[in-house]
């Protein structure tokens, strides 16, 4: 009766685009999330430009982002903007994550585009670096975040990072998604060595499901030859 | 669509090749139907435990389940136990039965065990008319899925997974159902438990996501769900899995009673460390992804932007494997639905071969029409679609286990529990639900009622019926 969770969601994607118009129009949406970051003498420079769709829907005109306290660490510098215009904003701290609530000007528009820029220091050999979340789903199915990362000069990103790098020995990476992480984790170096975490424990599942495989293959052989 | 290495694209190609050869190696020592449909009853119980978990183990799992846990928590999980207890009464009460038996399909059984062709009839449309149906839920799973990888157009993702399941389910029957099963329980718990450890490496090991999510909403770690919620889904869950004819069809399989215990001990092996790894997956993914536009893709997007590619392309294959082993599961229950109970009773003196031709054909037809209700569902068939499931509990559930330990049990007792069975399940949904009951509860509980008191004033069914279950 997992068929049961199943029947559920393709009832739910069969009746998809009825839910989608009744989300679009009472919630407020992600319409799209940019981020760049860049790394200078260990300190990570965080731009992040958002645009919320149907913001007008937000309760009290407070757009709700949390940010995660990872490692303790912590956003410094925290700037919010639209235009030329600063915004207030509300923090409310956790343990593990701190909830930040930013106040729309009054007079907005459905389409709600802003700013959110900081910087964190973090300390030698660590990478996971947090990053303000909007708590508004994407509106579509679509790669609507774009993360952008430069690594420091003379430096490439590792394949083992989060979120997974495709390209190759490249000192600026950018990745495309559907939802917006808590974090990010761009490994770098000098060099990419072919030995990360990533390759060996690809190794190891291959070489386990492969023993797996054979013992079977030998079992089955062996009661086959006993049967005749 | 995603961003996806190549990686993708060699290992679900590998897969499909692979589940492809196992079809035709197995299906060489096919000779007769009975090879076809119970692979010669020579399935031990490794594989046949494996397969049952396979079988059972659904797109719903990998996809619908972690994106529950991933938006209700973690009292969602309640409702393994009820699970669980589904394959203890099927281990204890049903399974070995049936195993002795040695039938072909759960048909025979009902002919047998209540001496009606009428009654085995019946079972054989319910279950064609039920599982065909359901197999749409599978072919949208498979579409989406496809679609959101490598950004094919749904049809196609439907297309080539049915296709290819529909290939090897033709050539090789149950024993290549059997053995590809098992490669699929295979990867779908090794690659999820493999996945568990890197998730929390990237989403900052298991005391921060704890905390993290408690923070984010305090009932993920709490209770979201009601007891009435859990309860309900348990018992829809454990009366299910207890006679689902595509499970116990797996029981003919194989080799003696003491197989079929093992093989559900192996099950629960399989699908404890599923269950214990996508509740997991579900939290780390929520502490990774706070917000999602659509927590049905967690699974997926875990493959594809945290897991590494050789990995994530395994998750991938678990998750095709999964929409696979119980789309060839429920295929071949329902092909020989059609051409060993339908076209048995209809044509009496067919020969073997004739069965296995009108087996295959059924195969294909079978495949053919769920992809045109994927296509252009209509309101019958999505309520079909979420009824189904409740409609075979309701319909087997009291039949089977109480037919196979109570001999007074009689033929027409059996038919009007049955019927009463689905009619209630269909009222009970029409009436949307009263006091938020799951329909399969009132139905399973009116079916019973209905086969013991209308039992002790219908005429007994003959002894010679009953020796197969109940001995001397």
């Amino acid at each position: 009766m997992k068929r049961f969770v199943m029947a559920l969601a393709a009832v739910f994607a069969l009746t998809l685009p009825l839910s989608a118009v009744r989300a679009e129009e009472g919630k407020a949406m992600l319409g799209k999330a940019d981020v760049s970051i860049e790394v200078k003498d260990g300190v990570y420079f965080v731009t992040e430009q958002i645009q919320l769709l149907h913001s007008n829907h937000a309760p009290d005109g407070k757009l709700e982002h949390t940010i995660s306290k990872l490692n303790g660490v912590s956003a410094e510098n925290l700037h919010i903007s639209t235009g030329n215009e600063d915004l207030t904003f509300e923090e409310q701290d956790g343990d593990a994550l701190q909830k930040v609530f930013v106040q729309m000007p009054e007079a907005g528009s459905d389409t709600f585009d802003y700013s959110i820029s900081y910087q964190v220091a973090l300390p030698d050999g660590e990478y996971k670096l947090p990053l303000f979340v909007p708590m508004y789903a994407a509106e579509k199915g679509e790669n609507l975040v774009h993360i952008s990362f430069q690594a420091p000069e003379g430096m490439i990103v590792q394949p083992n990072s989060f979120p997974i790098v495709i390209e190759n020995n490249q000192n600026r990476v950018e990745s495309h998604m559907i939802n917006l992480p808590s974090h990010v984790s761009y490994l770098f170096g000098e060099t990419a060595p072919f030995f990360n975490s990533h390759t060996l424990i690809s190794a190891a599942t291959l070489v386990i499901l492969f023993l797996i495989l054979f013992v079977w293959a030998r079992v089955e052989r062996r009661n086959a030859r006993r049967g005749a | 669509m995603f961003e996806v290495s190549p990686v993708f694209y060699y290992v679900i190609a590998g897969y499909f090749l692979m589940t492809l050869v196992i079809g035709y190696i197995a299906g060489r020592g096919n000779k007769t139907s009975e090879d076809h449909l119970v692979a010669g009853r020579s399935i031990g119980p490794v594989i046949g435990g494996a397969a049952l978990a396979a079988t059972q183990l659904s797109a719903g799992t990998f996809v619908g389940t972690v994106g529950v846990l991933y938006l209700t928590g973690a009292s969602y999980m309640w409702y393994w136990p009820g699970m669980f207890a589904g394959w203890l009464v099927s281990a204890i009460w049903v399974a070995p039965k049936f195993q002795q038996f040695k039938g072909v399909t759960v048909p025979d059984y009902i002919e047998k065990r209540y001496n009606s062709k009428v009654a085995k009839v019946i079972a054989a449309a319910l279950i064609v008319v039920a599982y065909t149906v359901y197999l749409v839920a599978q072919y949208v799973a498979g579409g989406i899925l496809m679609e959101t990888i490598f950004g094919l157009p749904k049809i196609w993702g439907a297309i080539i997974t049915i296709g290819i399941t529909m290939l090897y389910t033709m050539k090789g029957g149950m024993k290549a159902t059997t053995y590809s099963d098992f490669i699929q329980a295979i990867i779908m718990a090794g690659c999820f438990f493999a996945a568990v450890p890197i998730l929390y490496s990237q989403a900052g090991g298991f005391d921060y996501v704890g905390r993290f999510i408690t923070e984010l909403q305090p009932t993920l770690t709490g209770w979201h769900w009601q007891f009435k919620d859990i309860l309900g889904f348990a018992l829809a869950f454990g009366l299910s899995v207890a006679i689902a004819p595509y499970e116990l069809a797996r029981m003919y399989t194989m080799k003696s009673q003491r197989t079929v215990r093992l093989a559900i001990g192996f099950s629960f092996i399989f699908q404890a460390v599923i269950a214990i790894a996508i509740c997991l997956v579900g939290f780390a993914m929520r502490s990774l992804y706070p917000i999602m536009n659509n927590a049905d893709a967690a699974s997926s997007i875990m493959a594809v932007n945290v897991l590494p590619p050789f990995v994530g392309a395994l998750i991938v294959v678990a998750i095709l494997a999964a929409i696979m082993s119980t789309v060839s599961g429920v295929m071949i229950v329902s092909a020989s639905a059609i051409s060993h109970d339908i076209f048995g009773i209809l044509k009496p003196n067919a020969t073997d071969k004739q069965k296995m031709t009108i087996n295959k054909i059924a195969t294909v037809v079978l495949s053919i029409i769920p992809l045109i209700f994927a296509i252009k569902p209509f309101d019958m068939v999505q309520f079909i679609v979420i009824v189904q499931s409740s409609m075979v509990a309701s319909f087997f559930f009291a039949t089977v286990v109480i037919g196979l330990n109570w001999k007074r049990a009689t033929g027409t007792a059996a038919l009007i529990s049955m019927l009463g069975g689905v009619a209630t399940v269909l009222i009970w949904y029409l009436m949307q639900k009263p006091f938020g009951l799951n329909e399969v509860i009132p139905g399973v509980l009116v079916s019973t009622v209905l086969l013991i008191v209308c039992s002790y004033f219908t005429k007994p069914v003959p002894e010679e019926s009953l020796k197969p279950f109940f001995g001397k």
